[in-house]
């Protein structure tokens, strides 16, 4: 591996499946660990963020790993941060997944359930939401300087999720996406932290533009 | 809304992808790996790979075979086929699947839906039913690739799966399978029905009426697609084909997935549609 190249590092905390995040990061050339060390994480040069699973849970695991600190000094500092899907959502102040739980706190807002009470009339409205669909820029906002540079309006993100974030910031708000009658956010961004509720490791070749964007931004910091 | 969704499904036994008719007589149709990229290339939206005969020897290859292709191929990848425990989950999941297909042992111990969906996520449980009908018309559960009866009610089922934390349901109609001859759409729509959780179907297309089909009055959310895919790959000679390929069966349209999401976008449906820039 390039001695130049930044040292990058994808949080283990037990919540999912790290191994098509790795292989992503890989492809576009990125030199990647994965890791549950806060140590090895306090000093990466960036922070990949994954998990699936449930909220309260993964706060849990976090904290028994010893791991809270740690991300929210990286996040306070700015460090080139990736959040994809769960890791999107615990940057959250809040969620309600099987219970009230607090989050990370970075971005104001609260992930809540998507509403499933029209499936059975319309069974495109089930919910795990499974599929690809368009993303949006949120009102007001470029892509230029962002992780979503090579993304064109319009373009498909492949999603897998119950829950979204409601995201009280507006500034924080990258894209937006559609579930039936309601447009939840399903990226933000703030200085170098970048969340998305897609899985764009999953999402093709459009997707791996965004992990090639983040490759760029922790080289550059 | 949710976008639908267009799965190619390889059906892999040792080093090759094979494809049969009823879950039965499989033949071998060429390299999983090179039908893998094609289907990428094209704009799939996931893929399933089934291991059809789930021997040791077949799950070396295809835990070789998964690793391979995961690093390549940038969707979401569904693995099924023999897998017994946490630990051969893990092991899949290690090799860069996204999710699991689980039969056979999830209705011998459906306590593994739930520790699977605890451990692993629900989105990571898929759980494949492979349906018979039976003379009075409800629908029977089979195990082992369609080889084993196992007595539970296909649809209760369904809802048990649900119930118990799948996070996905394949269902696949062992009559139709293979057959090209339509789907069996009171068996997608008993399914699609009963449970709040997205269905993916497979068995029986032929035409690309069939999908759309299937997609509205089955009321499942994808379709896994097989022979009608291979086939059209295969013909129109974008890959080799395998020495001593049998004759394409003539009732078949042969599509590509490109064909069928115009065809879907015309008939209103929403879905991927791939954009290649450069």
């Amino acid at each position: 591996m390039d001695a130049s190249t930044a040292k990058v590092v994808i949080v283990d905390y037990e919540r999912g499946n790290l191994f098509s995040v790795k292989n992503a990061c890989a492809a576009v050339g990125m030199n990647v660990v994965i890791s549950q060390d806060p140590k090895e994480i306090a000093a990466s040069k960036g922070i990949v963020f994954p998990g699936v699973g449930a909220f309260g849970d993964a706060m849990a695991n976090l904290k028994r790993l010893d791991l809270l600190h740690v991300l929210k000094e990286a996040l306070a500092n700015n460090i080139p941060f990736l959040g994809i899907c769960l890791g999107f959502q615990l940057l959250m102040e809040e969620g309600y997944e099987h219970g009230h739980h607090k989050g990370l706190g970075f971005i104001e807002g609260a992930v809540r359930r998507f509403d499933d009470s029209k499936a059975l009339a319309n069974h495109f409205l089930k919910v795990p939401q499974i599929g690809w669909k368009k993303i949006f820029p949120a009102q007001g906002v470029s892509w230029y300087n962002t992780l979503l540079r090579d993304v064109y309006e319009g373009d498909q993100f492949y999603f897998v999720h119950s829950y979204y974030a409601e995201v009280a910031s507006k500034a924080a708000k990258l894209s937006v996406s559609q579930f039936d009658d309601l447009e939840f956010c399903s990226s933000i961004r703030r200085g170098n932290v970048f969340g998305c509720q897609f899985h764009p490791e999953r999402s093709g070749e459009i997707g791996l533009s965004v992990y090639r964007r983040f490759k760029d931004l922790c080289e550059l910091n | 809304m949710s976008t639908v969704r267009i799965i190619p499904r390889l059906d892999i036994k040792g080093p090759n992808l094979v494809k049969g008719i009823n879950l039965e007589g499989i033949r071998v149709l060429g390299s999983p790996q090179d039908f893998a990229d094609y289907y990428y290339r094209v704009g799939a939206d996931e893929l399933i790979y089934m291991d059809v005969v789930a021997t040791l020897y077949g799950r070396n290859s295809l835990l070789d075979f998964v690793a391979e292709t995961a690093k390549r191929v940038f969707l979401p990848i569904t693995v099924g086929g023999g897998l017994r425990s946490i630990g051969d989950i893990q092991q899949i999941l290690r090799a860069g699947a996204d999710k699991v297909a689980l039969n056979t042992a999830a209705i011998k111990q459906p306590k593994l839906i739930s520790e699977a969906a605890n451990k692993f996520g629900s989105s990571t449980v898929v759980v494949s039913i492979e349906a018979k009908k039976r003379p009075d018309g409800s629908y029977e559960a089979y195990t082992d690739s369609g080889r084993e009866r196992s007595g539970k009610e296909a649809v209760a089922w369904a809802r048990e799966a649900c119930e118990l934390g799948a996070g996905e349901l394949l269902i696949t109609s062992i009559d139709q399978e293979g057959t090209g001859k339509g789907c069996d759409l009171v068996l997608a729509r008993e399914v699609a029905k009963a449970v709040s959780i997205p269905v993916i179907y497979s068995g029986g297309v032929g035409k690309k009426q069939d999908i759309l089909d299937t997609l509205i009055e089955g009321r499942v959310n994808a379709l896994a697609l097989a022979s009608v895919l291979h086939y059209g790959v295969l013909k129109a000679g974008y890959i080799a084909k395998a020495a001593g390929l049998f004759a394409f069966p003539k009732h078949f349209e042969l599509l590509e997935v490109a064909t069928i999401k115009d065809y879907l976008v015309k008939s209103g449906i929403d879905c991927r549609v791939q954009v290649l820039r450069n």
